[in-house]
């Protein structure tokens, strides 16, 4: 797959803005990562594959250079990518309500991608506070992959689900010469009103 | 056969015509200013020009456009990058993004060039003393101001050794010294280098032009001479005019001097003619 | 840049080693994590920290193991050893009160928490002593194409544009009424104002950027005296990927 310079360069700066989002996330001081924003412009802009070449980048990026142990998630990051390219191709981000949609099923998949990996290589845990909410679900006799799956949708699905809709919002508002470039934007606008 | 042989070029972006009938044959080694005030089309006209137009953006188009006889899609990437380099009005989008220091940003385009070592150095040297960027080598091009990002542009441009070099509005975000130092590096461009300026004022046109174009309503005006063009500027009063051609305008207008008395270009010939005036 | 990345300047036989054969390394690292048990693995731990404390990287390799490593091996030991229901549970010791654990889970929690800090510690090595730059151009080297190289040097360096750049939105923004401060409902409902003009500038740049790559000859450069790798390096890099798969196999054997 030859990608056009156009796209290595929209790919370069949603890598950046995925980076970068963290900052911003607590600028405002809000429970959420917006660390895959990027990921899903791109995704909705240019389809699944290009947003999981653009997860995969910003996972390997950050291995190198601020936690070594985000590249292990990059799969995480390629399925999100997948799924919101796909979700975009049937219109998941062609109405507010359809993101809010996409949002979930988005953590839904990286949830089925997440949990294998967090089990196998992690033993299921974090090392962050969601390990309390682990450590209450299993003394509540859930199963060790039960209790996983419970604590990386609770995590993620804010996040996913604000993250969607705040991209629902901004392809909404790109200007024409902008939206011009993207024929992938079709599958977001043919059942807009 | 001129090195740029565009005929009856028309283009419209969805209904909105930009460029009508546009006509232009330029030599190697001509030093072309498009003139036209803001919206006339002058980036859309280099982007033709330069055969990049952004993606999405071909709209309607019709007539040709060949550049030593081949048309752009004849070219090979790096034979393209060699023929032509267009440095765009907003600096900060001049720059590649993939080089950590402002000389590795001038060697980056030469280098993919298959130019040996010491000729990519040679070059660079030559293109950071020529822009005054030495000061600036090591420096970071994301921490640059505006105007010395605009220099960079245009040195890593120069830095490609093309046949024809466009530049949008050159001198946008420089004060009035940066500006003669522009123009003083522009006067050093090779003999065969063609330039052709887009601007939306006269200075670097008077100064580095041999022809002179209005783009007005999407059509191309050619002027061979400065002192028709410069009349017919303010005819079409859509320029910011050089103040010493605007006082020998008036001059002219209160028929203080003959109509077809040369206009002033420079400070010098002004202060003479105003020194005739004053002694007559 | 230099502020965004975990490198750390030296002069060691480690940060002049080929970044190519470091990469390797890591490699036969992460796959030595499923041969070899806890104790082997710990014990490898001790001497990769000893190792950091002569390169002068011991308290950067120790404070991010403490911050990274801590709170992950307790949660292990707490949830494997602690909470998770094993037919082999035991009192901890021979009092009424003590607590049940399960030494099944107890050397899970161990084997999990080892190679978490063995694949940490040889990485943070490996990060501090490879400016991601170096790393990039020895890949390029070995072939791997310029867009790959692109995809990951470039944000590297756009990073410190864009946190200025979403800087003087926000600045600019609040001084236009947007609240980061209120309720969780105003501070969600202000994040459109900072996200869509920080986009759209960065896609309307995306254009133009290309079109210069574009124009500078990128990912079409002529055949030049590429810096290619020394052939001892090619063999160290064959060799070391062989002992690691050669272990998976002898592991998987017996």
């Amino acid at each position: 797959m030859k990608l056009s310079t156009h796209t290595l360069t929209l790919m370069g700066v949603a890598v950046t803005i995925n980076i970068v989002a963290a900052l911003i996330g607590k600028w405002f001081r809000l429970p959420i990562y917006l660390d895959c924003i990027g990921t899903l412009l791109v995704a909705v802009l240019q389809g699944p594959t290009r947003g999981a070449v653009t997860g995969l980048a910003t996972n390997l990026l950050l291995g190198i250079m601020a936690n070594p142990m985000s590249a292990v998630f990059a799969p995480v990051s390629v399925v999100i990518g997948l799924s919101a390219g796909w979700l975009a191709r049937m219109g998941g981000f062609s109405r507010w309500w359809y993101a809010l949609l996409s949002g979930l099923l988005i953590s839904t998949a990286l949830m089925l991608v997440a949990v294998p990996i967090n089990i196998y290589l992690f033993g299921g845990v974090t090392g962050s506070g969601t390990d309390l909410f682990l450590a209450w679900l299993l003394h509540g006799g859930k199963s060790l992959y039960a209790s996983v799956s419970l604590t990386i949708f609770s995590a993620n699905v804010v996040d996913k689900t604000l993250t969607a809709l705040l991209v629902w919002l901004l392809v909404k508002r790109l200007p024409l010469r902008i939206e011009a470039q993207y024929p992938y934007l079709y599958h977001s606008h043919r059942q807009a009103s | 056969m001129p090195l740029i042989d565009m005929q009856h070029l028309n283009f419209a972006y969805r209904e909105h015509a930009v460029l009508r009938d546009v006509n232009l044959q330029l030599e190697v080694g001509e030093h072309l200013a498009v003139i036209g005030g803001n919206g006339c089309g002058k980036t859309t006209f280099g982007h033709w020009l330069s055969g990049r137009l952004v993606q999405g953006e071909t709209g309607n188009s019709s007539g040709s456009l060949l550049i030593d006889g081949r048309p752009w899609s004849a070219f090979e990437p790096l034979e393209h990058a060699r023929t032509v380099q267009f440095v765009g009005q907003l600096p900060e989008q001049q720059i590649t993004g993939l080089a950590a220091t402002v000389a590795d940003e001038v060697a980056f385009g030469a280098r993919n060039l298959g130019l040996s070592v010491v000729e990519v150095d040679r070059r660079v040297e030559q293109v950071l003393r020529a822009c005054e960027l030495q000061a600036l080598a090591q420096a970071n091009p994301f921490e640059l101001s505006g105007g010395e990002l605009q220099r960079l542009g245009i040195g890593a441009a120069m830095a490609m050794q093309p046949k024809v070099l466009i530049l949008d509005e050159p001198g946008s975000n420089l004060d009035p010294a940066s500006r003669q130092v522009l123009i003083n590096t522009l006067r050093q461009l090779r003999q065969h280098t063609t330039l052709v300026l887009l601007d939306v004022c006269v200075e670097f046109a008077l100064q580095l032009a041999t022809r002179f174009a209005i783009l007005e309503t999407g059509q191309l005006h050619h002027f061979a001479e400065p002192d028709a063009f410069l009349r017919a500027a303010d005819r079409f009063g859509t320029l910011t005019g050089s103040p010493v051609a605007d006082v020998g305008l008036a001059l002219r207008a209160r028929n203080l001097r003959a109509q077809s008395a040369s206009l002033p270009t420079t400070v010098a010939a002004l202060v003479s003619e105003l020194k005739d005036l004053s002694d007559a | 840049m230099t502020r965004n990345v975990l490198y750390r300047q030296g002069d060691s036989a480690l940060h002049r080693l080929d970044p190519g054969i470091k990469l390797c390394l890591l490699a036969w690292v992460a796959c030595s994590l499923f041969v070899y048990p806890w104790p082997v693995l710990l014990a490898a731990d001790l001497l990769l920290l000893a190792w950091s404390a002569s390169l002068h990287l011991g308290r950067f390799v120790a404070l991010r193991l403490l911050v990274m490593a801590g709170p992950f091996a307790l949660a292990l030991v707490i949830i494997h050893a602690g909470l998770l229901p094993a037919a082999d549970r035991q009192r901890l010791a021979a009092l009424p009160w003590a607590l049940h654990y399960s030494p099944a889970g107890l050397d899970y929690a161990l084997l999990v928490a080892s190679r978490f800090v063995t694949f940490l510690v040889a990485s943070l090595l490996f990060v501090a002593t490879t400016h991601p730059l170096a790393l990039l151009r020895s890949l390029e080297a070995l072939g791997v194409a310029p867009g790959v190289s692109y995809l990951l040097t470039s944000p590297m360096l756009l990073i410190e544009q864009f946190s200025r750049r979403s800087q003087a939105i926000r600045d600019s923004q609040q001084t236009r009424g947007m609240n980061i401060e209120g309720s969780w409902l105003t501070r969600l409902a202000s994040l459109p104002s900072l996200f869509v003009p920080l986009v759209t500038l960065a896609l309307s740049d995306t254009s133009e950027r290309a079109r210069i790559l574009d124009a500078r000859g990128f990912r079409h450069a002529a055949p030049r005296q590429q810096a290619t790798a020394s052939r001892w390096q090619a063999y160290a890099r064959r060799s070391i990927l062989a002992v690691a798969v050669l272990q998976a196999v002898i592991k998987s054997c017996l």
